[in-house]
């Protein structure tokens, strides 16, 4: 143990200052990196409890959910949704890849209403906050018919939708 | 997981207790695994990526997405963690998975399950499970 000990301090003496530093602060890194992976909370949200235990719904789950749901929509190429939890109420947003320029407000709108029919439909979740859908790039083959007068439609903010549980 | 094991209490013979019958929890887990598979819209049983790895190196391969604890009353507590279908209702699905993993764990070991609490960890479509499990079987 004590050589193993006194080689590493031999090999460690034979290092420039700066290689130390630097193995230092990867040690450093990893001992960070893998604190966060293991300590870090996964955020879930409830979907509700009763006395037989509680349903819960990962944070990765309600995205994929909300991305199969923009992938049915035949306009829609790609989407990239995030899903923010605070407190008990969720917040969407979805990145998205149109086939083409068109009818920008009715997909995302389209899209908005299908998102939060899914929440509350297929989960119960009441607590609904805004589903913000931004258009961020069409697919290749249509990028070229991009109408010049309308340079602003390639980004549309869609509004908030107000769902019938929070008006209440 | 406070005891790896839990105690059955058995009939009475005239001369005393015939003895205990212990089981262990990671039996209830398998138990608790199978019920949750044949589930219409469960597609499969599994925690996150850190938990899968942790419960390979740990070599409880059963253990994997089921959690079972015991009350103070000794009933099973089970947290299990599922990939559900795709279109499937899921909050139903969920109460569904309740019931029968309950029911299961109740009926083949004779203690009452006090709750299960199911984590929904993703939504698949069914074909991707197949590829998974192919892919991995090769």
């Amino acid at each position: 143990m004590t050589e193993l000990v006194q080689r590493a301090s031999e090999i460690l003496d034979q290092l420039p200052l700066y290689a130390i530093i630097g193995i230092f602060a990867v040690f450093v890194l990893i001992l960070i990196g893998l604190g966060r992976l293991l300590k870090k909370p996964p955020s879930r949200l409830t979907a509700f409890s009763s006395e037989a235990g509680s349903v819960l719904v990962s944070k990765k789950a309600l995205q994929e959910l909300i991305r199969q749901v923009c992938l049915r929509d035949d306009s829609v190429e790609a989407s990239r949704p995030t899903v923010k939890i605070n407190g008990a109420k969720i917040y969407t947003n979805v990145d998205l890849r149109l086939a083409s320029p068109t009818n920008l407000r009715e997909t995302s709108e389209r899209l908005q209403t299908r998102i939060s029919e899914l929440l509350q439909k297929s989960l119960n979740f009441d607590q609904i906050g805004h589903i913000e859908i931004m258009v961020t790039s069409f697919g290749k083959n249509d990028v070229d018919e991009v109408p010049i007068a309308e340079p602003a439609s390639s980004t549309l903010q869609a509004k908030d939708i107000s769902l019938p549980s929070e008006e209440k | 997981m406070d005891s790896q094991e839990s105690t059955i209490e058995t009939g009475d013979d005239q001369e005393g207790s015939l003895g205990q019958i212990k089981v262990n929890h990671t039996v209830v887990s398998t138990i608790v695994k199978m019920a949750a598979i044949n589930v219409t819209g469960v597609l499969a049983v599994g925690g996150n990526f850190v938990e899968n790895f942790i419960a390979q190196i740990s070599s409880k391969e059963s253990d994997k997405g089921v959690r079972v604890s015991e009350d103070e009353a000794g009933n099973y507590q089970i947290e299990i963690r599922v990939f559900m279908e795709y279109g499937v209702e899921l909050a139903k699905t969920a109460e569904t998975l309740q019931m029968i993993v309950a029911k299961q764990v109740t009926n083949m070991t004779g203690k009452p399950v006090a709750n299960v609490d199911v984590i929904i960890e993703g939504v698949k479509m069914a074909d991707e499970i197949g590829e998974e499990d192919s892919q991995s079987s090769e």
